[in-house]
């Protein structure tokens, strides 16, 4: 044991204090946070101003939409088919055309342009007409606008529990996120099995192999590596989720920042003290990241966490096995390729599963392969973002851990062997009676 | 008392037997070699006494105590494909070799710095193992075979790749280990080394071993009863019932062999009576290069490859 783990602790360390690791270590959160604020910037900072000419027939709306940092409206009293005729000329983009309005059916809103309006400018249109038909609406009932603005500020929302292991309701968000823990588990299963490959054979190669094994057992040299380096992972891991954490907070205070800054704003409204359009759109930009992060927060975040860890910690220890297995039995680096592929074979059938199955997480497939240790890994992690009955959970991580415990065994079976063979090329049929081999 | 004893050991790979019933014993604290042409088995042999590979019969026994899962402990081994990590410091590599053989870090830190000051390798601690020359290699390796005071240390090919002052530098530390008390087992085919510094020998072929002994015994073993003789004068014809033949002559210098029958003196005997004065007589006894290479030869032609 206590060799196990100065084996463990040198695997460890030798990685842990390289500086390729600690640079991506750090530059992938920052990666992370470049591309959210490239994704802020262009939602906030659309620099292209779409300009609208407005034909308000009511009179009663055209100044109340106001411009916003991608949108000016400018309103005309000419002629709908004049407007139609020369917009262009003038250097306008579309014509809105209001006609007179009844506020219990309001019809025949129209946009007269080439091109098409856009999503999020044709909902800020429609909402703030809609705004005014309400206001117009409720003060023919009688009812003031102070008590209308009260009104607006009520809000309701409906939280989401899945029973009984059901699936629970946001598909789309469920679907993403499960997607992208599969594909995670499938890059970090590669990248570390590899590196367990190279570590295997640059002792093979080098030849300390012979020294180190003059002191310890071959299954001690190849757990060793193994947990060492599924250690340099977690490591990994660990400090990506507190800085993305970190992160997670510093855009928390700098949205939070952002939007009292506004409401001081909307207070002074009136003295012109903020840009009225920018905050708009600001406002709609931290909706959408504030529905997202309600819509996150109601996936089974502490399932997914604790089941990503467990799918990597025995997927990786299972594909590792194998890794090890390939590096002892090849000689140099050109003859990983055809070796690696029976091993790498399982997880890209893993990949094309969790595509099959993206539209239907709970089908016969998906059930199957979440089950099976091979596939396991990267199909059960995909399948707990929509929420899996706890008894297949258990199973399924039973027979995972079950699936590692003997692909080790095997795995050593082949490392003790291949480990000290040099020379000649060794094929499959080889390595596979290496298997059935008594003690070496 | 024997510190090593191997008895019977076969280890069959495939269909081929890498080692065949082998048995041998190395006294304690002395200099024992193994030799044998490449491909004999010797490698094999080694990695069980070092308890790498398991032999599928006979039992080796170190210290007294057979077959013991522990002996790899009081075992130093370095092997002929001398092997570090290239990319680590040559103070943590000896400090996590020598942990390996259950040194605690104290001790081996210990040691460390002893074998580093005896070696003058101290300037090198934080080097890479990668950046230091081939010979700096080989003492770190050196030290890594020995830091832990094994019973035995197992060398193969240790001066391979060693410059002149560097093997004797490894040579001397060779018998000052001896002195204290280790044995070493020396695997090698360079024979002048072996008749330098062996005590005994086995010869290893076709995973068989062909012979044992100590060097003086085997020279003696495998003499040719030849002699090279100096006389004052060209001597001349030699007559037919001369108790020698002559092999070779160059002036005044004769290599003969004894008849049958006829001893040494018999030899002196005859120059006397012919009168001719005889400066320098000594016998040639055949290099261990020479017992090993016609004892290979010899074995394989005994035994029919298969």
């Amino acid at each position: 044991m206590h060799k196990i783990w100065l084996i463990i602790q040198r695997e460890y360390l030798s990685r842990v204090k390289k500086k390729s690791f600690i640079i991506t270590t750090l530059l992938v959160p920052i990666g992370f946070l470049l591309l959210f604020a490239v994704q802020f910037i262009l939602i906030a900072f659309n620099a292209d101003t779409l300009r609208i000419v407005v034909k308000d027939d009511s009179g009663k709306f055209a100044q109340r939409i106001k411009d916003t940092e991608t949108l000016y409206f400018k309103k005309s009293d000419d002629t709908l088919n004049l407007l139609k005729l020369n917009y262009r000329q003038e250097g306008y983009d579309g014509v809105l055309y209001i006609p007179q309005l009844n506020v219990d059916n309001p019809n025949g809103i129209t946009y007269y342009s080439d091109k098409l309006l856009g999503l999020s400018a044709k909902s800020y249109i429609q909402t703030e007409i809609k705004d005014e038909l309400r206001k117009l609406k409720l003060s023919e009932l009688g009812v003031d606008d102070k008590v209308y603005n009260q009104v607006q500020k009520l809000q309701v929302e409906i939280s989401e529990e899945a029973t009984g292991g059901g699936s629970s309701a946001n598909t789309g968000l469920a679907t993403a996120a499960g997607f992208i823990m599969g594909f995670l588990m499938y890059m970090v299963i590669f990248i570390y099995g590899a590196m367990v490959m190279r570590g295997v054979m640059e002792e093979k190669t080098n030849r300390i192999v012979e020294v180190i094994l003059s002191s310890v057992r071959p299954f001690q040299l190849m757990l060793g590596k193994i947990v060492g380096i599924g250690a340099v992972g977690l490591t990994q891991f660990l400090i990506w989720v507190v800085l993305m954490a970190f992160i997670n907070l510093g855009l928390g205070v700098f949205a939070g920042g952002y939007l009292s800054n506004m409401q001081g704003g909307g207070m002074g409204l009136g003295s012109g003290g903020f840009n009225a359009g920018n905050e708009q759109q600001m406002e709609q930009a931290l909706f959408i990241a504030q529905s997202m992060q309600s819509q996150i927060e109601s996936l089974p975040m502490a399932t997914m966490v604790f089941g990503f860890l467990f799918y990597f910690l025995f997927g990786y220890i299972m594909y590792a096995a194998l890794f090890a297995a390939v590096g002892s039995a090849v000689n140099d680096e050109s003859e990983t390729q055809s070796l690696t592929f029976p091993v790498s074979l399982p997880i890209i059938i893993s990949i094309f599963i969790l595509s099959a199955i993206m539209e239907a997480p709970n089908s016969g497939l998906a059930f199957w392969s979440s089950l099976i240790p091979l596939f396991s890994p990267i199909i059960m992690p995909f399948r707990i973002a929509f929420g899996v009955p706890w008894t297949q959970l258990l199973v399924s991580m039973a027979l995972l851990v079950l699936g590692a415990l003997a692909m080790v065994w095997l795995a050593a079976k082949i490392y003790r062997t291949g480990i000290l063979m040099y020379g000649k090329k060794v094929t499959l049929t080889e390595i596979g009676r290496w298997l059935f081999r008594s003690a070496a | 008392m024997d510190l090593l004893i191997i008895e019977g050991v076969t280890k069959v790979f495939e269909n081929t037997k890498a080692v065949d019933n082998i048995s041998l014993r190395v006294p304690q604290q002395s200099i024992y070699g193994l030799l044998g042409p490449n491909g004999a088995g010797k490698t094999t042999l080694i990695r069980m006494i070092t308890d790498i590979l398991y032999q599928d019969s006979g039992s080796i026994t170190l210290n007294g105590i057979p077959d013991n899962s522990q002996r790899s402990l009081y075992i130093g081994y370095m092997p002929e494909e001398r092997g570090l990590y290239k990319k680590m410091k040559v103070g943590e590599q000896l400090m996590y070799l020598a942990q390996l053989k259950n040194l605690s870090a104290k001790q081996a830190k210990e040691k460390l710095i002893y074998w580093s000051e005896r070696l003058s390798i101290t300037d090198w601690w934080n080097k890479q193992v990668g950046e230091l020359s081939k010979g700096m290699q080989q003492k770190v390796q050196f030290i890594a075979t020995v830091i832990h005071e094994p019973k035995l240390i197992i060398l193969d090919e240790p001066f391979s790749g060693l410059d002149p002052i560097n093997t004797n530098l490894i040579k001397d530390e060779i018998y000052n280990l001896k002195e204290k008390g280790a044995t070493i087992l020396f695997s090698t085919h360079r024979m002048e080394q072996v008749e330098e510094i062996c005590e005994r020998i086995a010869l290893v072929n076709k995973g068989k071993l062909i012979l044992e002994g100590a060097v003086g015994e085997l020279k003696n073993r495998f003499k040719e009863h030849k002699y090279q003789i100096t006389c004052s004068e060209t001597p001349g014809a030699i007559l037919p019932e001369a108790p020698f033949e002559v092999l070779n002559q160059s002036g005044k210098q004769l290599i003969i062999r004894i008849k049958e029958g006829y001893h040494s003196n018999h030899i002196l005997e005859y120059f006397i009576v012919k009168d001719i004065p005889v400066y320098a007589f000594h016998e040639i006894l055949p290099s261990i290069n020479e017992i090993f290479i016609a004892q290979v030869q010899q074995s394989s032609n005994q035994i029919p490859v298969a």
